[in-house]
């Protein structure tokens, strides 16, 4: 088993090196560099920041080096914030973000298993059709649509909640989880309800009920396992999705996370906080990938016999 | 002789027309179908059916309400609204057909491949597409705007690339499916040639599923563009898409709500009417419905 | 009082495409300790009968429309759906057709056991663990304490069969309801369960409905049968008087489509032989354990002219992918297949093609074998078209001639295969495979999927054109008595190897090997 996850780690590390690799090459071709500034530099000085930061070295001793400043966790000074480390720039934007996607996930998956399950329980009836066509609203009202209504309706028109920040006043972070959460929510909901459909129809569903189980058991205990696989297995991608989405939910509800650092660094060309940034949420996806699968492959037990007895297997 | 018995033959009804059947039955489908097809022939129709000029303004008039002259408002600079969701659709649209093209392409070509040959060609492709599903695309996606400028073209190949993959797996499954068939071994006993099999019996068998993720493809794909373009990493102006149009309404909603309401409404219709006309496509094309 | 008394159901299913009646006005009565079978064709309505009582139809679409099932004075049809469910899987216990889909393969063999014992009875886990555990070694699953804990994948289809006639068992019900248990499984299992279910039901007193297509096992086993067809209840009778005077028609005409009786060899002349296969072997890879495995392993034999070559054994044997090697839609590994004086097996796909037209093969899975989207023409005239028999100005005729062959009405050439039944698409198959005038098929289980008459009439329908058109016919099959019945010589395939090799009057009369008295003693007999 633990090799098994030890094999699965080591295979994500050559698709951390690509992105590492691609991330930092493609940068460097990014037309116009950090000091091309609205005014133009002296062309000294601007020599001589750019020795500074090492940006006169030849390409592949630039890389070689931050191969090697990146093991040991340094990312480099940030271009554009003297005086900051990007990694002390992520570190500070790290919290906020990562608060609003655990909330944002947890919206999704509440509510979104809840109204999956439930349909999926009494299919093509009212139960059925009403989450539905609100999951289906949800997939069709993208994050930068809703965020910008909520805030309209709860904000402006109504004045119930706050329209920016994070943890600064009361209920400013209901809008932000929500907006984020919402489209989530409507995607694990019709993934659950398909995959509960489909255990729901197994043979061993009418097994269970011959054997004069009551329905909740039925439910819980033999369909859930199987029908949230396809969910749980969505969760990565998902965690991916939501982190993008926070690019637009931070800068929408002005929320002092990584996406904003994030996006403002491309506009800046801030070349090491691009990378720097690019190259920890890529981890973090990849990681989250790894551990959605490792956790649907776990749930099944035919693979995970072959997992505990085999190392490398299908994935 | 033949040719009497051919006259009085009963005209049987092939999977497709029954599918159609089904099809025609679903009325969201329909009306999915009939909006989609009323947003391609108005954003064809463009440049003759809107109201205004695309770059007509009224700096004087700035941003005004509904009303008989400008239905859907104007925007900060006495630009007819309604002209520039028009135009704004042909983009999103464009984008949304072209960049599934793409991924059509190729991850129809690699998934046909991948599945027919078989062996350890498919699980040198596999891994690949495999190894590409584990990159974090969206972050890749702005990165490339970043770097190489927001250019329409790139949009469109770096949104195809990212969508191909699924696509290649879905073919490549419907393949091996359709491949272990019984048919197929009947048709290679018969001594066909391999073309002549794919031709006759894969591809015709493999289409449903196809169709169906294009469809469904679609909306993704605008939603991506309208995010890019929300982030301003996507469509630049003077060009104009829905993403656009909605980030430009959120800066001013306070004052000008419809500025972001009638784009927004624009962009989730249609992406409505796509999913409605995806689902219903499945439904009708589910070859489990279709066995009895 | 009878145990259970069914009278006058009636359960129909509510769809888009209109009403269907499943159960039309039934009434039978089980006694306590009797064994009543229910036989009938698919779509008979013989499963919805037992369903409907249990509340185990999905309604909607289903409905009961009208009816009592008096179970021990009360009436199950009456009943609110908790009082239902404290009946069913207690006094009530079922086991279906399928053991490897009707455990959850998420929980482990002993929760899924324990669980009637838990919820009907209020046992605490440990005692009911250790019912279980007896109850699993009753069933004759051996070192049930070690296995408790197993997941159903780790277990054969037999184990599995076992595992839930323990459940159904656990709380020592007083009617068991038994779907077709033994379909899914080879024959020498099906034995074995049929034992089982045979001597359970004695020792504690049971009464069973046991719900069957097979007349042979039903004979062996029921005291009384229950004939359904189209829902209806067409005689009904005790076992011994229903097989020697069946009174209705209808029975009469499955009782006379079960195949029976033993083929005459012909007076075959040695010299004619049509097919020599030398030292066959065929390898497959294992997923699991990555290893190949021979799946057909040094197999030699000739067929002759006009002949029909029975090939049988247990699913897994291999048999199928003898027929495979020989065609090359599989490659073998190494050994010899000698047709017309040519080794097949160095050949290549491009020059096999003229060799094609002469050999042909018939599948198993009439749904599966078709190309949906042809029509009967389109797969009718390919062949014909590709070996150029025929142009397109003939090939119309050709066509028709073929259907007139097969038995295939002429209006319906334009028809898809998913317009016809199950029978009539194997004869759109057998008519593709005749249609190059091959002089070899290979019949890989081309009745196994079809009901019993129509079985008959395809079985009827191939001999026929064997005849006519001079086929020589691989007739590969699990089921012996459609063997004994249609070939002239037969082969006994186990574990990839040939261990047997008669002419079908020698190899009943007097098996050599273990293996075959085993397979043949197994045999559910009906004369």
């Amino acid at each position: 088993m633990l090799r098994f996850i030890g094999l699965r780690l080591l295979q994500a590390i050559p698709v951390l090196f690509t992105v590492i690799t691609a991330t930092f090459f493609l940068i460097r071709q990014a037309p116009g560099g950090p000091f091309d500034a609205e005014k133009p530099v002296i062309p000294a000085v601007k020599r001589a920041l750019e020795a500074k930061y090492n940006l006169d070295l030849p390409m592949w001793q630039q890389y070689t080096n931050y191969l090697g400043d990146l093991l040991r966790g340094d990312m480099g000074p940030s271009f554009k914030y003297p005086g900051w480390a990007v990694h002390d720039l992520i570190i500070s934007g790290l919290p906020a973000t990562a608060e609003l996607a655990f909330y944002a996930l947890m919206v999704a998956i509440v509510i979104g298993v809840l109204a999956g399950v439930s349909a999926a329980l009494k299919p093509n009836t009212a139960r059925d059709y009403v989450p539905m066509s609100l999951a289906m609203i949800g997939i069709c009202m993208p994050t930068f649509l809703l965020g910008p209504l909520l805030v309209l309706i709860f904000g402006f028109w109504l004045d119930w909640l706050p329209i920016s920040g994070w943890g600064d006043l009361p209920g400013d972070k209901i809008l932000p989880s929500f907006t984020l959460g919402a489209a989530y929510a409507a995607y694990v909901a019709r993934l659950t309800r398909g995959g509960m459909l489909e255990i729901m129809s197994q043979d061993y569903i009418r097994t269970a009920r011959a054997k004069g189980l009551p329905e909740h058991i039925v439910v819980i205990k033999h369909a859930l396992r199987g029908g949230l696989i396809p969910t749980i297995a969505f969760l990565g991608p998902a965690f991916a999705g939501l982190l993008a989405g926070s690019f637009v939910v931070e800068t929408i509800f002005q929320i002092p996370g990584l996406g904003r650092f994030y996006v403002q660094a491309a506009f800046n060309r801030d070349y090491t906080m691009i990378l720097g940034t690019t190259i920890f949420l890529s981890t973090l996806i990849i990681v989250f990938n790894l551990l959605s699968d490792l956790l649907a492959t776990w749930m099944n037990p035919k693979l995970r016999h072959q997992m505990s007895h085999r190392s490398g297997g299908q994935s | 002789m033949s040719q009497a018995a051919l006259m009085e033959a009963e005209q049987g009804t092939s999977l497709w027309a029954d599918a159609w059947v089904r099809l025609k039955k679903n009325k969201l489908a329909v009306f999915g179908m009939s909006v989609v097809g009323f947003f391609v022939v108005v954003a064809i129709l463009t440049p003759w059916l809107a109201p205004y000029a695309y770059e007509a303004q009224d700096l004087e008039l700035g941003a005004t309400p509904p009303s008989a002259a400008h239905w859907l408002g104007t925007d900060i600079f006495g630009r007819d609204l309604l002209t520039r969701i028009m135009y704004g659709g042909r983009v999103s649209l464009a984008v949304g057909i072209i960049a599934t093209s793409v991924a059509l392409v190729i991850g129809v070509a690699w998934g046909t491949v991948a599945g027919y040959v078989g062996g350890r060609t498919d699980a040198v492709m596999m891994r690949i597409v495999d190894a590409l599903y584990a990159l974090p695309f969206i972050i890749f996606i702005i990165l490339l705007m970043v770097v190489f400028g927001r250019s329409m073209l790139l949009l469109f190949l770096a949104i195809g690339a990212v969508e191909w993959l699924t696509m290649a797996r879905i073919v490549r499954g419907q393949v091996l499916t359709i491949r272990s068939q019984e048919f197929i071994e009947a048709a290679r006993s018969m001594g066909l040639s391999t073309p002549h099999i794919m031709l006759r019996h894969v591809v015709p068998n493999s289409l449903g599923p196809i169709i169906v993720y294009a469809t469904l493809t679609v909306p993704q794909v605008m939603l991506l563009e309208a995010f890019l373009s929300f982030l301003g990493l996507g469509i630049q102006p003077p060009q104009s898409s829905w993403g656009l149009l909605i980030s430009y309404g959120a800066e001013t909603m306070e004052d000008y709500p419809w500025l972001l309401i009638f784009p927004g409404l624009a962009l989730s219709i249609t992406l409505f009417a796509l999913n409605f006309m995806g689902d219903g496509l499945r439904d009708a094309l589910d070859p489990k419905a279709s066995k009895d | 009082m009878s145990l259970l008394k069914v009278s006058n159901l009636t359960t129909r299913f509510h769809t888009r495409n209109g009403v269907t009646t499943a159960v039309d006005d039934v009434s039978f009565a089980v006694e306590r300790g009797e064994i009543l079978a229910i036989v009938g064709e698919s779509g008979s309505g013989k499963s919805v009968t037992c369903y409907s009582m249990l509340g185990l139809i999905p309604m909607p679409p289903g409905k009961i429309e009208s009816g009592s099932a008096m179970f021990e004075g009360r009436d199950l049809l009456a009943m609110s759906e908790s009082e239902l469910r404290d009946i069913r899987g207690d006094e009530i216990a079922m086991i279906f057709q399928d053991p490897m889909t009707s455990l959850n393969p998420f929980l482990s063999i002993g929760e899924q056991l324990v669980e009637p014992l838990i919820y009907h009875r209020a046992y605490s886990r440990s005692e009911a663990r250790v019912r279980a555990i007896e109850l699993m070694e009753e069933c004759g699953i051996v070192r049930s304490a070690e296995r408790f804990d197993s997941y159903p994948h780790e277990f054969s289809g037999g184990m599995r069969q076992r595992v839930m006639i323990a459940m159904a068992l656990i709380t020592e019900p007083k009617l068991l309801i038994a779907d077709e248990p033994t379909t899914a499984l080879d024959v020498t299992i099906q034995a074995q369960i049929l034992e089982l279910v045979a001597k359970l039901q004695d020792s504690h007193d049971l009464g069973v409905i046991f719900i069957s297509h097979d007349l042979a096992v039903v004979k062996e086993l029921a005291d009384r049968v229950l004939v359904m067809k189209q829902g209806q209840v067409v005689e009904t009778n005790v076992t011994q008087a229903l097989f020697s005077a069946p009174q209705h028609p209808y029975t009469q005409e499955l009782l006379a489509a079960v195949p029976k009786g033993q083929k005459q060899s012909n007076d075959l002349t040695a010299d004619s032989i049509l097919l020599d296969v030398q030292g066959l072997t065929t390898t497959f890879l294992d997923r699991n354990s990555g290893q190949r495995f021979k799946a057909v392993d040094d197999v030699s034999f000739r067929v002759q002219k006009n002949e029909i070559l029975g090939l049988v054994g247990e699913s897994g044997s291999g048999k199928s992918t003898i027929g495979r090697s020989i065609l090359k839609l599989v490659e073998a590994d190494s050994g010899a297949v000698i047709f017309d004086q040519q080794d097949l097996l160095p050949l290549s796909q491009r020059q096999m093609v003229p060799l094609r037209r002469r050999m042909q093969m018939i599948f198993q899975d009439p749904y599966a074998s078709l190309n949906p989207r042809m029509t009967v023409f389109d797969t009718l005239a390919e062949p014909l078209l590709y070996h150029g028999l025929a142009t397109r100005k003939n090939v119309e005729g050709k066509v028709l001639e073929l259907m007139d062959d097969v038995g295939l009405d002429r209006r319906a050439i334009k028809k898809y295969p998913h317009e016809f039944s199950g029978g009539q698409r194997q004869r759109i198959a057998i008519g593709r495979a005749i249609a190059t005038r091959p002089e070899l098929i290979i019949a890989d289980e081309p009745v196994s999927a079809l009901d019993v008459t129509i079985q008959k009439q395809i079985l009827d329908l191939l001999v026929e054109l064997v005849k006519k058109h001079n086929l020589t016919m691989l007739f590969v099959s699990h089921d012996l008595s459609v063997v004994r019945a249609l070939c002239d010589r037969v082969m006994v395939i186990q574990h990839g190897k040939l261990i047997e090799f008669e002419s079908t009057e020698q190899l009943w009369k007097a098996p050599q090997q273990q293996y075959t008295r085993d397979l043949l003693s197994a045999i559910p007999q009906i004369d």
